[in-house]
């Protein structure tokens, strides 16, 4: 672990505030996940569903990807492909030049954070404003989001109505979560009139329609889609599904997943921009396909199953982990147990393997996915493709593994160590402090348990006799 | 702009296929299925949990309820579709109570309507396609009469469901769709509760963007 991600996790740890914030929260969410799947067998059948879907179209990627931009084109969508952040970023970049445009309005996706858009086109004086509650006091903070579902999840009340008085001068009444929901209301049905883009980004994008469908609570996705006059969209090319018969099961999995609810309450269907005889909705309707990295995994069949994610969260919500060290402490994008397998994918296992320590492959990711990835396998393999390649940091670790392998691997050598354990037993030996902190030392039994067993048949054999 | 599809579809092609798309049919669970009865009330029971307001109405009264919401909650201003004889009863009906009540009609583009959507409306009435009982969902699709703003704006939304539109699930709704299979609506919403959120510490709150209040006419 580089010092960065261990310090990163020890501030963490450090800090009550955050430590109750995301304690509070994640318990909050699982009991309300619990609640919405308490029917087991239905749980089942949608899981088995979902996995079958994603893992269909993944399968598929390359037809349904080409039928979706068919189907955009005839309802006069207009198609782009990204290879990387850097091409999507351009892209935005051209269109917003053409229309002149100096305020985008964005709505919640995680695409977006991913190829850092807000500070490309900042870069480039264009004003990029998050709409999203909880992304809208990140950015306001000068924060990344630290859920992919409740970026704000990090903060609490008290320390939103300060952030608000001090970054807006609008003071609200201790503890009114209203009050402060009405400032921000106020302050971006502004910024919707005004802008002249809305981005946002797709939930699932239907292939045999030309369909984008958006998930979402607040209205904020659904005005960024259809006040300004130019409306883009960023997408993972993984993103597809064939087609509107697929979507009840996946929209189930993913909110009874991400918060509870049965059903968000907006779902936004976008198929066409605004036609000749209607009166809104944007005329020009952009979708950027992007890969950035997400084809490579899809050629690897032990890895593949990474892109069936629909980002519901629940595998981070149920990380021991994540509820301690919260989002931040990951320093990517995307946190948690699927941060931990998607991001090394995405930047390369030297840049990022390290994010693979922080888990004790307790599985609870694995239970909670709704579409049945099984994360700690994957995390399993990703830790033995980065011991493959790393020889320096992991030498002395893989040397001690490689000893125990072999011990492990003869009965004769292993039997004589155990003895020679039971031997030097009251030898007291001395444990990393950090681990004996809150451990005491193991003690060798006088006998292992190979001549336990053996004395306990000879004296029943003996007795029977 | 074609390199980067032609790189990223010939990535894309490695990847070995184990099969055809499969086209299974993806019934969610064997739902009991509901009689119509049922269906009604569990719709009702599940728009009231997600804070909606509930009114069943038959064809002779249902202006006057929706005057008395109205004058009720002192909604003056009305924002109103075009070309639907029901929308339009209802408009007279608003008017003829109260001198205080006046109409405004979507009835010219949006970027002429713009300043009176975001400021000046108290609320507004459209028909819904469809409802879904199991998650108690209202499905609009919004067109030329009634367009996309009118349900996102106003503080206030009402909506006039047919008691004979409503159905039993999501999957039943997309075996038997309201809108034609060959091209879709250039928008479809799919509308559960007033607009809310809970990204300040979990506590939820109503009327985060859209319409602080969601109202639901049903017509028997």
């Amino acid at each position: 672990m580089s010092s960065n991600f261990s310090t990163r996790i020890k501030q963490a740890l450090a800090d009550p505030q955050l430590r109750s914030n995301f304690r509070g929260a994640m318990d909050f969410l699982r009991n309300k996940r619990q609640l919405a799947f308490s029917d087991e067998d239905e749980w089942e059948t949608l899981k088995k569903q979902g996995a079958a879907i994603r893992q269909d179209a993944i399968q598929h990627l390359p037809e349904l990807l080409m039928q979706l931009e068919q189907q955009c084109l005839n309802n006069g969508i207009q198609v782009h492909w990204a290879q990387d952040g850097e091409e999507a970023n351009n892209i935005v970049l051209s269109i917003a030049q053409q229309h002149q445009a100096k305020l985008v309005i964005k709505g919640k996706s995680m695409a977006t954070e991913e190829i850092e858009l807000n500070d490309f086109l900042g870069r480039h004086n264009i004003e990029c404003i998050e709409s999203d509650m909880g992304e809208y006091i990140v950015q306001l903070d000068n924060e990344k989001p630290s859920h992919i579902i409740m970026p704000a999840i990090h903060k609490n009340t008290a320390q939103i109505t300060e952030l608000f008085e001090k970054k807006l001068g609008i003071s609200t009444p201790e503890g009114d979560v209203d009050a402060l929901i009405g400032v921000g209301r106020t302050i971006l049905r502004k910024k919707f009139e005004q802008a002249e883009i809305g981005i946002s980004g797709v939930n699932f994008a239907i292939a045999d329609s030309g369909t984008l469908c958006l998930v979402e609570n607040e209205g904020n996705g659904r005005l960024s889609t259809t006040a300004p006059p130019v409306h883009i969209a960023l997408m993972g090319i993984e993103k597809v599904i064939p087609n509107i018969q697929a979507l009840p099961t996946l929209q189930k999995l993913l909110t009874r997943s991400a918060t509870g609810q049965h059903i968000t309450s907006y779902l936004n269907l976008i198929s066409s921009p605004r036609k000749p005889d209607e009166l809104d909705g944007p005329k020009e309707v952009h979708l950027i396909l992007l890969d950035n990295g997400r084809a490579k995994i899809s050629q690897d069949q032990e890895l593949q199953s990474t892109l069936s994610c629909i980002r519901c969260g629940a595998c981070m919500n149920h990380c021991p982990v994540y509820t301690r060290i919260g989002g931040h402490a990951y320093g990517s994008t995307y946190p948690g147990p699927i941060g931990q397998i998607l991001t090394p994918q995405l930047k390369g296992l030297e840049q990022e393997g390290e994010l693979l320590d922080a888990c004790s492959l307790n599985g609870a990711c694995g239970e909670a996915c709704p579409v049945d990835i099984d994360l700690p396998e994957l995390i399993r393999t990703l830790r033995h493709r980065r011991q493959a390649t790393d020889t320096k940091t992991l030498s002395l670790e893989s040397f001690v593994w490689f000893i125990w392998f072999k011990i492990h691997q003869h009965p004769r050598l292993y039997q004589f160590m155990t003895r020679l354990a039971a031997l030097f037993r009251s030898l007291k030996l001395k444990a990393p402090e950090n681990w004996s902190k809150t451990r005491t030392m193991p003690k060798p039994a006088k006998l292992s348990l190979h001549q336990q067993m053996k004395t306990r048949s000879k004296s029943k054999s003996g007795g029977e006799k | 702009m074609n390199e980067a599809r032609n790189a990223i579809l010939a990535r894309l092609k490695k990847l070995t296929k184990t099969s055809h798309i499969k086209n299974t049919q993806f019934s969610s669970r064997p739902n009991q299925p509901l009689n119509t009865k049922q269906t009604y009330k569990l719709l009702i029971e599940k728009l009231e949990e997600n804070r909606a307001e509930v009114h069943q109405v038959d064809n002779k009264n249902w202006t006057d309820t929706l005057v008395q919401i109205a004058l009720e909650k002192k909604l003056k201003t009305w924002l109103i579709g075009k070309n639907l004889s029901q929308i339009e009863q209802a408009g007279k009906a608003l008017t003829v109570a109260s001198p205080e009540i006046s109409l405004v009609h979507y009835s010219q583009d949006y970027e002429y309507l713009k300043k009176t959507l975001f400021h000046n409306v108290d609320a507004s009435i459209t028909c819904a396609k469809a409802a879904i009982a199991e998650t108690g969902t209202l499905v609009l699709i919004p067109d030329q009469n009634e367009p996309r703003m009118m349900s996102l704006t106003p503080p206030v939304h009402v909506v006039l469901l047919k008691a004979c539109d409503i159905l039993n699930s999501f999957q039943q709704l997309v075996d038997n769709p309201p809108w034609s299979k060959q091209t879709m609506p250039s928008n479809i919403v799919f509308i559960s509760s007033p607009s809310k959120t809970a990204d300040i510490q979990q506590t939820l709150a109503y009327g985060a963007h859209g319409p602080k209040t969601l109202i639901v006419l049903i017509l028997n």
